[in-house]
């Protein structure tokens, strides 16, 4: 571990992070999308990338959360990597 | 006759008593001399790195107390000796202050920004396997995007290396330039923008 922070210059230090006034972490880069009716995860992925057909991305981001990527539920909300 | 004599021997006492009394300020300059540069020398390892100029200045200043000393200028030496160590303190606090500010940003910057670049490499790299990008967004758009993540990391790299080499401001500066190319590319990528990185 302490041989990765040598050379991987994205290696995270241990910090306490910054959060926002509202206790969320300030430095969230996480896109995420509320789920509505109708939608599915070939659609979301054709929404965020304009390539329904990388809809396993998305799925696969939110393995803790999806069983199925063709079982989503109205209101889950999904990680958009 | 007389009246000569007793000019002349009134001129050699003042004048002896003028020397004794310069001779009798020399151990205490020299002390307060010795003080200065002390509070010189401790201040401006750190002291030089936030404030170069203001460092050189009080070394200048040490330079013509010791100049004045050496002509037997001791009492300008106890006048500017004491001014130059409560400068010198005044230094090594504010120095003190400036790198305890400075860690902070660095210790906010590097947790946070591999975190945003993660998000921003991971979306590149799906949006450059996609046959179509998204409504509103170019191949030059995604183009510039890559682009952009090629300078933060060049970037990133660079305040990592300053940092490692003990240049907070540096770092800091680099890891800044970083931050506001970053909120660039999310927005050309139509991510949203992480609190830390707006304004």
């Amino acid at each position: 571990m302490s041989g990765k922070k040598d050379t991987d210059p994205w290696a995270m230090p241990e910090t306490e992070e910054k959060k926002t006034e509202g206790g969320g972490d300030a430095w969230d880069a996480a896109q995420w999308h509320e789920v509505k009716k109708g939608e599915t995860l070939w659609k979301i992925a054709e929404q965020y990338y304009g390539d329904g057909a990388l809809y396993p991305k998305i799925f696969e981001a939110n393995r803790d959360i999806l069983k199925d990527p063709d079982r989503i539920n109205v209101g889950q909300k999904l990680r958009i990597p | 006759m007389h009246r000569h004599f007793y000019n002349f021997i009134s001129a050699v006492l003042a004048s002896t008593l003028l020397a004794a009394c310069g001779a009798g300020d020399k151990g205490p300059a020299e002390t307060a001399l010795k003080g200065a540069e002390e509070a010189i020398n401790v201040a401006k390892g750190e002291a030089s790195k936030y404030f170069a100029d203001e460092t050189k200045s009080l070394e200048s200043a040490l330079v013509a107390a010791k100049e004045k000393f050496n002509r037997g200028d001791y009492k300008a030496v106890l006048s500017d000796a004491p001014a130059l160590t409560s400068k010198a303190q005044e230094l090594a606090s504010a120095a003190a202050a400036k790198k305890a500010e400075l860690t902070k940003s660095w210790d906010g910057l590097s947790s946070g920004m591999p975190r945003v670049v993660e998000a921003i490499k991971s979306r590149v790299d799906i949006l450059s396997q996609s046959k179509k990008l998204p409504a509103g967004m170019s191949a030059d758009t995604l183009a510039q995007a890559r682009a952009g993540l090629g300078e933060i990391t060049q970037q990133w790299t660079a305040a990592t290396d300053a940092s490692k080499g003990g240049n907070l401001m540096d770092a800091v500066s680099k890891a800044n330039s970083a931050k506001v190319k970053a909120a660039e590319v999310l927005t050309l990528l139509k991510m949203p923008v992480p609190e830390a990185l707006r304004g």
